[in-house]
């Protein structure tokens, strides 16, 4: 499927039937030897999975798109480490979600201090056919419920983002994970079972 | 707490999750029609899921994520380069106080000693390997590349309390 040319350059790969043919690994290695139009095809492939993570942990849509391009960059960075010291296949999407979500997780704790509102109230435009306070009971419910997923157990919290915000298969969440995907759906359980007791518990508070 | 059947409850979380076969989705439904608990139960997890989810996202804002690959390659290339220059003139200065400081320490032992090295005391010239060892050649810009602690983090073992 691929084949290397040498050059005067950096090394490149050339993908019969483009670069869609090309796997992760081939272009990360391309981008590694200089190569970035592979870099603009590993960031058509991922960036709306890693986005739709970020947002989950962002306050504002500059923040959500600055966390996926730095999950990205951070993503190359640790692969470039890794196949220097191991020239082997990188396993460049769930390092990549992982560290999306890990990153989130350290913006927010760094940005808590400026208590602006989460960027899904911000996009929202408020709809005044709905009756006002039908609306203000659901936005209370959903920030009651959103604090709560960002409140959950590493863990559990990843799993229940990858799986309801990035839309991964259970499978796919256990690969990213590094988990069983019973394990994977066990956590997927807890953090639902415990949103559901936080919905409860919000109504029957006065 | 929970208030459905613990034969049912994993199926009804699955299927909250959009994940259940289509073998387990029949027998959970016929289970449903008979079982108050696990219908309130389930309902109550669905609309859990359901308000945690985030809004679709607007058209405009799709499209300027998508846009992002460029400026993402632009900030790639600008941090190899700060990288590249905040390493060399860590190296330069590292150089500069290795020569320094055993040239400032020389000068002081070629002066005449103070009067309480007289009593046979020697001085000792610092180990210039620790001091090169000790030199940090990073730069503040080494921090905006993965670090050994995200490695670490990454594979550490999860520690959250289930």
């Amino acid at each position: 499927m691929a084949e290397r040319v040498d050059g005067a350059g950096p090394a490149l790969r050339v993908l019969e039937g483009g670069r869609a043919a090309a796997t992760d690994g081939d272009l990360l290695r391309d981008f590694l030897a200089g190569d970035e139009p592979a870099f603009e095809e590993l960031w058509r492939r991922h960036h709306a999975t890693v986005h739709a993570l970020a947002r989950r942990y962002a306050r504002t849509p500059e923040d959500a798109r600055d966390l996926t391009q730095r999950a990205f960059l951070r993503a190359v960075g640790a692969a470039r480490r890794a196949l220097r010291a191991t020239p082997t296949e990188f396993p460049f999407r769930p390092w990549l979600l992982r560290i999306a979500a890990n990153l989130g997780k350290n913006h927010l704790r760094d940005e808590a201090r400026w208590r602006r509102a989460p960027v899904h109230e911000v996009e929202r435009v408020p709809d005044r056919a709905v009756a006002a306070d039908e609306l203000l009971v659901r936005r209370e419910r959903e920030r009651l419920v959103r604090a709560a997923v960002l409140d959950l157990p590493r863990r559990q919290r990843e799993v229940l983002t990858l799986r309801i915000d990035a839309g991964l298969s259970f499978a796919e969440v256990a690969r990213t994970l590094g988990i069983a995907e019973g394990n994977a759906r066990v956590h997927f359980h807890h953090a639902a079972r415990r949103l559901a007791e936080v919905v409860r518990e919000g109504e029957v508070e006065p | 707490m929970t208030r459905a059947c613990p034969a049912f409850e994993p199926l009804l979380l699955d299927r909250a999750a959009g994940a259940i076969d289509a073998v387990d989705r029949a027998r959970l439904e016929r289970h449903l029609e008979t079982c108050a608990p696990c219908r309130a139960e389930a309902a109550d997890v669905e609309r859990a899921l359901s308000l945690a989810a985030l809004p679709p996202l607007p058209d405009a804002e799709r499209e300027a994520v998508a846009r992002g690959g460029r400026e993402a390659l632009l900030r790639h290339r600008s941090g190899r380069r700060r990288l590249a220059g905040g390493l060399v003139l860590a190296i330069a200065a590292s150089a500069a106080f290795a020569v320094a400081v055993p040239w400032y320490l020389l000068s002081r032992h070629a002066a005449p000693p103070p009067q309480e090295a007289s009593t046979g005391v020697a001085w000792e010239l610092p180990d210039l390997d620790a001091v090169w060892a000790a030199t940090d050649l990073s730069d503040s810009d080494a921090a905006a590349e993965p670090s050994e602690v995200l490695f670490a983090e990454l594979q550490e073992v999860d520690l959250d309390p289930q």
